[in-house]
């Protein structure tokens, strides 16, 4: 078996950024109209703007806006497991994998952005990337 | 564009897991059904167009080589639950600008040849990266839908129940068994709150249909059916906030076909709508405008989109119980309206139906309501 640990593709690196506080998700701001987005893209979809976007922190923790705990995926994703759309401010929504399940979730909970491995392949590589937990304690 | 186009012939095959036969076979059956109902020999077919979701490249050529029927244009469409029902727009357009007489549609796909499961999306998109599934984005939909208007799981299982027991008179549905609302809740969990008799069943199926315009109506026979609208929309790619309880694609493209049909929502007397999950149903008739946001849980709740209800919906039992064989949907949901409006749909007949309409919308994309949304109108 293969243990290498793949970092996700989708976005390319620089995605987020850890300290010692925890992991923040880097987006991007359009340098025409200021619509910012996740991840940071190359063509600004609101204003058509084309060239590289100013890397901008996204708050450390967002707004659960949906979720569902998902029991059938194609092969490589380790079901069930908790997928989720998370608000964040200034028009920002991110899709990702949610630790835990969905029975400790509700739409509304805050949750903040973690690191944590979301495919798992029959060959025994896996894939890290962004993913969210739920806030604690907050 | 004026809209010229008739439906003067339909046919299918019955949608369900078709194993040992080709895809060519299933296009080829519902051909010859839809030549017969049209009352056409194969040399009045002046154009082909052929929708299909996951056939592959020629589908339309390698179904007509072995009916004799290649050397004219034929045209394949891909648009994901909307390829069929993209195919009959490209062949309303043909017609309605006089390019060509009498056409050929064809909606097929074979989905069993990827051994269940839910259907493949684009592994290099970003959210399918991370696990989305079709199922978890209409469960995802379904439970904001929940937080907000108060639906319950019991009004989600009362999708599929009406839809089974419309089904038990459609002879093409996949799934025929009545259920009861325990039976679906107890189903097993496919993406909660969506169990699996909530989510249409993976199988294979074909459907054709016969259009033509005025000038070709003298050259057919069959029971012709007018077509008053057909719209076309995609999604727009929306990064930030948006209401995923409502479909905006879906909306935005009914009032274009309202529009050009000259109808209101309140004209319509029955409706194909694209129920791939029970929570679809109810968005979709939001969308569609039979009701006001929220006001589907109502609908379902007083029965009234049973086929002896002030809307109905669905009378052929819907993707859920006739299934979904992507492509093949936008055109077998025509060939129930055409049946509904002739009169012949047999004991599942919505009565005095003279205006029927067609919603198709799917595609698996990040970013977007759904790639493609479609609506036909069609009237009798």
């Amino acid at each position: 078996m293969n243990d290498t640990i793949l970092p996700t593709p989708f976005p390319a690196a620089g995605a987020w950024v850890e300290d010692a506080e925890g992991v923040t998700l880097v987006g991007g701001r359009c340098g025409g109209c200021g619509k910012v987005a996740f991840p940071q893209r190359s063509i600004c979809a609101r204003c058509g703007r084309v060239g590289e976007q100013d890397p901008t922190l996204l708050p450390r923790s967002g707004t659960l806006y949906t979720y569902s705990e998902v029991y059938v995926a194609p092969e490589g994703f380790d079901v069930p497991f908790v997928v989720g759309y998370v608000d964040f401010e200034r028009d920002v929504r991110v899709l990702a994998q949610i630790e835990g399940s969905a029975a400790d979730l509700a739409v509304g909970d805050e949750v903040e952005s973690t690191v944590g491995i979301i495919r798992k392949f029959p060959d025994g590589r896996s894939m890290s990337s962004y993913r969210f937990r739920k806030r604690t304690g907050a | 564009m004026n809209i010229d186009a008739h439906v003067v012939g339909v046919g299918m095959v019955p949608f369900g897991k078709h194993r040992e036969t080709s895809i060519e076979d299933l296009g080829r059956s519902a051909i010859l059904a839809a030549l017969a109902d049209a009352g056409v020999e194969r040399d009045v077919i002046q154009e082909t167009f052929c929708g299909s979701g996951y056939g592959g490249g020629l589908l339309g050529q390698r179904i007509l080589r072995d009916l004799g029927m290649t050397g004219m244009p034929i045209t394949n469409t891909e648009n994901a639950c909307s390829s069929g029902a993209t195919a009959l727009r490209e062949a309303v357009t043909a017609l309605s600008i006089g390019r060509i007489d009498v056409a050929l549609v064809i909606g097929i796909d074979k989905l069993t040849r990827f051994g269940g499961g839910t259907i493949p999306l684009d592994d290099q998109d970003i959210e399918v990266n991370q696990g989305m599934v079709m199922p978890a984005l209409y469960a995802m939909r379904a439970r904001r839908y929940m937080y907000e208007h108060g639906l319950t799981a019991e009004d989600l299982a009362a999708v599929a129940v009406k839809s089974h027991a419309a089904a038990e008179a459609n002879e093409y549905a996949q799934f025929r068994n009545p259920v009861t609302v325990e039976e679906v809740l107890s189903s097993r969990m496919i993406a909660d709150p969506l169990t699996l008799f909530m989510c249409c069943p993976t199988g294979d199926g074909a459907a054709a249909a016969v259009v033509c315009n005025e000038a070709g109506l003298r050259k057919t026979g069959g029971d012709p059916v007018r077509i008053a609208a057909s719209a076309l929309q995609s999604g727009h790619f929306v990064t930030g906030f948006k209401d995923i309880a409502f479909s905006e694609l879906t909306s935005r493209t009914a009032t274009l076909a309202y529009e050009e049909a000259g109808i209101e929502p309140t004209d319509v007397d029955v409706a194909e709508v694209h129920d791939a999950f029970a929570i679809s149903e109810l968005m979709y008739y939001e969308g569609l405008g039979f009701c006001e946001p929220g006001g589907a849980v109502g609908l379902i709740r007083t029965n009234a989109t049973s086929i002896n209800g002030s809307m109905p919906v669905n009378p052929s039992g819907g993707l859920l119980c006739r299934g979904h064989p992507v492509g093949a949907t936008g055109v077998a949901q025509v060939a129930e309206i055409v049946w509904q409006l002739r009169g012949t749909a047999g004991s599942r007949q919505v009565a005095e139906a003279k205006v029927g309409l067609t919603h198709c919308t799917g595609g698996g994309i990040s970013g977007l309501d759904h790639g493609a949304c479609t609506i036909h109108v069609l009237v009798k």
